[in-house]
């Protein structure tokens, strides 16, 4: 088990490396940063005074060096656009990101799992047919399709939810994190439905399920206890994979709804070249989905005894 | 009539090449070339299928069998007409098309400075600067459509190419492919892909396609390697092997045709996600460059007239819903009509 974990951050480091690296030297042998910043008026000596001060006029490769030296200690940097230090940056948005997501993927697994059992256990009925058709119609609705629909007709329409923004108190950031949740559930929730729905038609017809009637369980504790724990594995497993997912639709979806965390960073920083930033921001979103990705793997193992044994 | 079906399938490639290459490699507006690949299509269905009456071309996309599954599946019919049509649209709307795409009317803006709605002049309105909305959403379509195409195109070869070898020739070459596999599909593709686009520093249509199909071909590899190492061991190849059949030939006639029916299936639901990555690109101001209309960079401009324009966003939005959902449609129903244990 525990070679298992060590094995996992290793591959997990080698991966944050390989993703850091490429985009480093990808944002930096392309285009001169001074003149996307300053623009392609400026004077020749203030494109210089801001190579030295960013340390640009040093090779590149030394430069990589010292990135990923400082990176390791917890230095990003600072914005090429205000000077700011890329962490300190990071850790006022990540939390809010962190809300946006935590609150998508409950609603996501609420919804979608909730769904899925039913439509298993009421196989080829109209419910069944009815909500698998919905959910597959839901996979093709993306969230730049499905925010601002909603935001038209919840915000604007019916005014149940705020048009947008981060409030200004706890409660309140929640109150404005529903309906961007909500829109960010959809797609993930389609899903895990139609995998739940499959993975519970399996479970309940195996023989340890069978046994557990026949025992004289409450049909409750069969469906729940027996046939939807097993069922769980492989969505497990899809969470860790769907992380990117989550990712891509907070960019989306923060930008609808003027949410201010990482995605409207990502979105701000790319659109001016802030490199810094970018980079920041790619490192710490790497190391999130190899995180989530590690702690599926592990939660797998803890959940699924063939796992853990080593198959 | 073996070579009749291959003959098919490269003209039919062609055919689908043809509009995509028009789009992206800015050759734009040459009218006939897209009218060419759909004749070329066509001819490419009519020679396929004549190898495939035949009964004798040897591929599994061949089966009559798996045909009669496909046909009997309402879901996969529905999605193969909603595909057919929304790739008319997208060759041919062009055409359709009563005004330049990128052209400004003054009466296109009301005087609130809101656009103004339908009327004989524009049967869809105008949008919020004062385009004509239809014709935009027609141009639209090719360009959302050919950067899809040809990106899964690219991603294809790659992906296919990288799971032949892969799962062929296993050892050092199939270790190396897979890390790599491991590697690209672990970075968040939509961050990487709006970030690469944005410093590539004359991006074009063609750049994006390569961007996103260099960025994708993984789940392709996965699959076709998968696949690949299955055939590899049955005896018809060992067969050939003992004939003293060379690789190339081996890989070509024996082992392609079979592992080529997975490899359109994932194609298929990839074309669908393509649609989804270029619009959401284009809806974050980050993908195809203003003025070019595509679906996403419609949705991001109607954005702004949330209130009094619904339509500017309801017309793409529905559009790129429709598109999707049919290639989704359509690769579930090749998956079920191909792989019937699955």
């Amino acid at each position: 088990m525990i070679e298992m974990i060590l094995k996992r951050a290793g591959t997990g480091v080698l991966i944050v490396l390989f993703a850091t690296t490429s985009i480093f030297f990808l944002a930096h042998g392309i285009g001169d940063p001074a003149v996307a910043t300053l623009g392609p008026n400026a004077s020749p000596a203030r494109l210089q005074g801001f190579r030295e001060q960013h340390g640009l006029d040093q090779p590149l490769l030394t430069r990589y060096g010292s990135y990923v030296g400082a990176a390791a200690t917890g230095d990003l940097g600072r914005s090429f656009r205000d000077g700011q230090p890329v962490a300190s940056v990071i850790a006022t948005r990540l939390p809010r990101t962190l809300l946006l997501m935590s609150m998508a993927m409950s609603l996501q697994l609420l919804i979608g799992l909730t769904l899925g059992i039913l439509a298993a256990l009421r196989r080829n009925t109209w419910f069944d047919t009815g909500f698998m058709g919905v959910a597959f119609l839901g996979i093709s609705v993306p969230t730049f399709v499905s925010g601002p629909i909603f935001l038209m007709v919840f915000a604007f329409l019916l005014g149940w939810f705020p048009i947008g923004g981060y409030g200004v108190s706890p409660l309140d950031h929640v109150g404005h994190a529903l309906l961007p949740a909500l829109t960010m559930a959809i797609v993930g929730a389609s899903m895990d439905a139609r995998i739940m729905r499959s993975e519970m038609i399996d479970t309940l017809g195996a023989d340890y399920v069978r046994t557990a009637k026949a025992k004289g369980l409450s049909p409750a504790r069969v469906v729940l206890a027996h046939a939807a724990r097993n069922a769980l594995l492989p969505i497990v497993t899809l969470i860790g994979l769907q992380l990117p997912n989550l990712v891509a639709g907070a960019i989306i979806t923060e930008t609808i709804f003027a949410w201010p965390g990482m995605g409207r960073l990502v979105i701000e920083s790319i659109t001016s070249l802030d490199i810094p930033v970018i980079l920041g921001v790619v490192v710490v979103t790497a190391v999130a989905v190899q995180l989530g990705n590690g702690f599926a793997d592990v939660a797998v193992a803890l959940l699924d005894p063939r796992v853990r044994r080593g198959r | 009539m073996r070579r009749a079906g291959f003959v098919g399938i490269g003209l039919g490639l062609l055919g689908l090449g043809l509009p995509a290459f028009d789009v992206t490699l800015v050759v734009r507006d040459v009218d006939w070339l897209p009218i060419g690949g759909l004749i070329v299509l066509c001819l490419g269905i009519l020679a396929y299928w004549e190898g495939r009456r035949a009964g004798r071309s040897g591929l599994a996309l061949a089966d009559p069998r798996a045909w009669r599954r496909f046909s009997k599946n309402r879901g996969a019919v529905a999605g193969g007409v909603l595909v057919v049509a929304v790739m008319l649209v997208g060759f041919v709307g062009p055409m359709l098309a009563p005004h330049p795409p990128d052209r400004i009317f003054d009466e296109g803006l009301s005087e609130d400075g809101t656009p103004a709605g339908p009327s004989a002049h524009m049967m869809l309105g105008a949008d919020s600067i004062g385009r004509d909305e239809l014709s935009r959403l027609l141009y639209g379509g090719r360009v959302s459509l050919g950067v899809a195409l040809g990106a899964v195109a690219i991603a294809g070869l790659l992906g296919f190419g990288a799971g032949l070898v892969s799962g062929y020739f296993r050892g050092l070459a199939d270790r190396g492919l897979m890390a790599l596999v491991d590697f690209v599909l672990s970075l968040p593709f939509l961050l990487v892909a709006i970030a690469l686009n944005r410093v590539i520093e004359n991006p074009a249509l063609w750049t994006l396609c390569l961007l996103l199909g260099l960025l994708s071909w993984t789940t392709l590899a996965r699959v076709t390697r998968a696949k690949t190492l299955q055939v590899r061991e049955l005896e018809y190849v060992q067969a050939a092997r003992a004939l003293g059949a060379t690789h190339a030939r081996i890989l070509l006639r024996h082992v392609l045709p079979n592992v080529l029916g997975p490899a359109i299936v994932i194609a298929t639901t990839m074309i669908a996600s393509m649609i989804i990555v270029e619009s959401a690109m284009s809806f974050l101001g980050l993908g195809v460059k203003p003025p070019t209309a595509s679906w996403g960079s419609m949705l991001r401009d109607g954005q702004e007239y949330l209130q009094y324009a619904p339509r500017l966003i309801l017309l793409p939005g529905a559009l790129i819903v429709a598109t999707v959902f049919g290639f989704n449609l359509l690769g579930e129903g090749l998956r079920d009509a191909l792989d019937p244990k699955e």
